[in-house]
């Protein structure tokens, strides 16, 4: 098979399976509405500070969400085997890995920065913030699912791992967020957000291109 | 080189220079220390805007500057763990791990202490003071990293992973967070140009940060040693040694 090909059969499989098990994909959207409700309950209702908290809520949610999510990303093809027969097929690791990292994006970080639109009703957001924030989640959440996966093929043959994972992410995850941070303020004065954008994409590009064999590179040491 | 530093491969040998290094350094670092701290905090002269309270200086410079710098050492020494497979690197990463730890949790513990009178609060959230802040938890991720698996092997080898690719983004953070907020006062010493610090006030900051390094070194060859001792305990040298 070609390289070309066996990722789009990798890719097909992931959703095929996905398919299956629907009632796993709600769960991270529950919690990241959940998040969401807590905020307007633990700091009150007024309009004006909540309209000021919602890029930032936004964030704060999806990176919670993904820490739940981000665990499985391996777990369950580590346990039955498939993984170590994929990395027996002689196909490169970072391959594999990237379609996997593809499949997972597109299951539960689209999703969820789709939820994001919550924000306008219950943060009373304008739909133009709300779609800058939605391109920065994009990419974030990209990302995330870069470094997650690291993190998780790390972690995917350890029972004490879970606590560990956001110590793993979160610190590595930082310069994502002060750039969305900056993209967003830019945004809510009516100012040109290209330069913190486009540094916030060549940070997700950067990852999607090493995290890859980094992964691979974990994943063996974990196969054995 | 390579013949000199080959048989430095064999666990012996490295244990045995390991220790040599602590023996030798050990004494020299507090000697260092000792002089730099007593000159600094006695005969320096007193700040004339910051009073005598700057002198927190001599222990909050060095001990941040290898904070940053035992980062690095630890990140080149798991990559090459990774690279070339060397079972000794591995160990001395996980040596180095506590002890930058310690080292940033201090710069970040007097950085505080010096910020109260100066600033007049315990913390702000300036680049500088944050990316240390990450700069700990990064330890500490590697740290806990290796601490999670049940095979030791196996999680040196996590940690290796972990610590090349927070090398990695140790710059990034660095940057950004710099980009983001700044309040803390520019380098003195390291800019390319005549330091801003006082000769009389340089020296002894000079002393402290060259024997802290010393320090640093001595600390990892111990660790390094004591970690090699437990690594092998199975093997017979370490059988002989301990007879």
């Amino acid at each position: 098979m070609m390289y070309s090909q066996f990722f789009k059969h990798m890719l097909q499989r992931d959703f095929q399976v996905a398919a299956t098990q629907k009632h796993e994909f709600g769960l991270p959207i529950i919690f990241f509405i959940l998040v969401l409700v807590l905020f307007p309950l633990s700091i009150g209702p007024e309009p004006g500070l909540l309209n000021r908290l919602a890029p930032a809520v936004g964030w704060i949610a999806l990176i919670l969400a993904m820490l739940i999510a981000l665990p499985r990303m391996f777990v369950e093809d580590y346990e039955n085997g498939w993984l170590e027969q994929l990395f027996l097929s002689g196909y490169p690791g970072s391959l594999i890995v990237s379609a996997r990292i593809i499949s997972f994006w597109a299951l539960y970080c689209l999703p969820l920065v789709l939820t994001s639109f919550l924000l306008v009703p219950f943060f009373s957001l304008e739909i133009k913030l709300w779609w800058v924030l939605a391109q920065t989640l994009l990419c974030g959440s990209m990302l995330m699912a870069c470094l997650g996966s690291v993190a998780s093929a790390l972690l995917v043959a350890s029972r004490k791992g879970s606590g560990v994972m956001a110590l793993l992410v979160v610190p590595l995850l930082i310069p994502a967020l002060i750039f969305a941070t900056a993209t967003m303020d830019a945004a809510g004065q009516n100012l040109p957000i290209t330069g913190p954008m486009f540094i916030l994409m060549a940070l997700t590009i950067f990852a999607l291109t090493v995290a890859p064999i980094a992964t691979a590179q974990a994943l063996k040491l974990n196969l054995g | 080189m390579f013949k000199w530093l080959h048989p430095y491969a064999k666990p012996e040998k490295a244990y045995e220079l390991s220790l040599s290094f602590y023996k030798w350094l050990m004494p020299l670092s507090l000697i260092g220390i000792f002089v730099g701290c007593l000159w600094g905090l006695m005969f320096a002269p007193t700040d004339y805007q910051q009073g005598d309270s700057f002198r927190i200086i001599y222990i909050h410079v060095p001990s941040a500057i290898w904070s940053m710098g035992i980062y690095m050492s630890m990140g080149i020494a798991g990559f090459c763990a990774l690279v070339w497979q060397i079972r000794l690197m591995e160990i001395s990463v996980l040596a180095m791990a506590p002890i930058g730890a310690i080292f940033t949790a201090l710069a970040l513990i007097t950085g505080s202490l010096w910020g109260k009178p100066m600033w007049g609060t315990w913390w702000v959230w300036d680049a500088r003071l944050t990316s240390e802040l990450i700069l700990l938890f990064l330890y500490l991720g590697v740290f806990a990293l290796f601490h999670s698996f049940d095979d030791q092997r196996t999680g040196a080898k996590a940690a290796c992973i972990l610590a090349v690719i927070g090398m990695i983004n140790v710059p990034i953070i660095h940057y950004s967070v710099e980009w983001w907020n700044t309040l803390h006062q520019g380098a003195s010493i390291t800019k390319f140009d005549k330091p801003s610090i006082a000769g009389p006030m340089l020296w002894p900051l000079l002393i402290n940060i060259f024997s802290v390094l010393l320090f640093f070194i001595a600390l990892t060859g111990y660790r390094f040693a004591t970690e090699l001792l437990r690594a092998e305990s199975h093997r017979k040298w370490v059988i002989n040694l301990i007879k």
